[in-house]
């Protein structure tokens, strides 16, 4: 009885330093700096001459270009969005890391989500039909105990490990 | 035969998705820029003339991002020559210099010949302007100012003269 009292106790205590942690150190977090904005909005465009790296990431000559550029409209006001308007206006949709919500990139968000679906289903259906297999027919549930206890009785006269008879 | 059916149901549209995808080239990037107007430069050439998109208009002009280090442009390069010494009278080819020093790209076109002049472009702005990813890149830009053809990669001699072909139209 304890032990379950004290379970709980433990819970409550890290629900109680978790809303702490995030009160003191959510709210008291500095406004993000040009650099970091920079960063940020540098990780949401491809570079445009690399395999599979952002322009945040990349070394590249005309990822570093991009990046000033962004470095340079962010602390002249503009919005993250126009400066997305202005890359995408001139490299075309591929400069975006995330697919499109529209046309067959929306694909890329909507096929996951019912992929993960059908597979749980085809788990539950696959899960049923072998409860279904293994499932004694009504009646018979009474005579299968039966059958188990028997056999896990020690027999009379059963043979022991080395040939000779078990005494009972 | 149900199940056959179950397959063949999950199976096509992944199929069709894969022939999709095979069928397209990833290289093959339409320019946002085609039918629109060329966006605004102004920049200094190698020998410190200052050119401006807003100077050139009324004549079309065969805009081509090139570099010393890149070894598709010394393949087009010919191809440029040829075209500027018959069109230069009535298109002005300009180079812009992508991620380059201004004296290998003299030495370059020393070696290689071509009286066009090269633009710096030391922050890209027009590199990034033009959407460009790395030389060559080459867009053609008709006499009211307006993208008509963009190629990516080494120009062919056809490839030229089509480009050229469309911006000497007049619509």
């Amino acid at each position: 009885m304890m032990r379950r009292w004290l379970g709980w106790i433990a819970i409550g205590w890290m629900l109680v330093l978790s809303i702490a942690t995030v009160a003191i150190y959510g709210t008291a977090t500095s406004p993000p700096t040009l650099e970091s904005r920079t960063r940020a909005l540098a990780a949401q465009f491809r570079c445009p001459i690399c395999h599979g790296e952002s322009v945040a990431d990349s070394e590249s000559g005309i990822a570093r270009s991009i990046r000033s550029l962004i470095h340079r409209r962010l602390a002249q006001g503009e919005s993250s969005e126009q400066i997305k308007r202005y890359l995408v206006s001139r490299y075309g949709t591929v400069i975006v890391l995330a697919p499109p919500m529209s046309g067959i990139g929306s694909l890329a968000w909507i096929a996951p989500p019912l992929l993960l679906l059908a597979g749980l289903g085809l788990l539950a259906t696959l899960f049923a039909a072998w409860r279904r297999q293994d499932a004694l027919p009504r009646g018979r549930r009474a005579e299968y105990v039966e059958r188990v206890r028997v056999e896990l009785t020690p027999e009379v006269g059963r043979d022991g490990p080395d040939g000779r008879e078990v005494p009972v | 035969m149900k199940r056959v059916i179950w397959v063949a149901i999950i199976a096509a549209p992944l199929l069709g998705l894969l022939a999709f995808g095979l069928r397209q080239n990833p290289d093959a990037v339409a320019s946002p820029l085609l039918g629109k107007p060329a966006p605004a430069f102004a920049a200094r050439t190698l020998d410190g003339q200052r050119i401006s998109l807003s100077h050139l208009r009324g004549t079309p002009v065969v805009l081509n991002f090139w570099a010393s280090w890149c070894a598709a442009c010394r393949t087009e390069h010919p191809y440029l020559l040829r075209a500027w010494r018959q069109y230069g009278g009535q298109v002005r080819f300009l180079g812009v210099l992508f991620e380059d020093s201004a004296a290998s790209a003299e030495d370059t076109m020393r070696q290689l010949g071509g009286g066009w002049s090269t633009m710096r472009d030391p922050d890209q702005s027009i590199a990034i302007g033009y959407g460009v990813a790395g030389p060559p890149e080459t867009f053609f830009i008709d006499r009211h100012g307006v993208v008509r053809r963009k190629v990516v990669g080494p120009l062919t001699a056809a490839g030229l003269r089509l480009g050229i072909r469309t911006i000497l139209e007049d619509r």
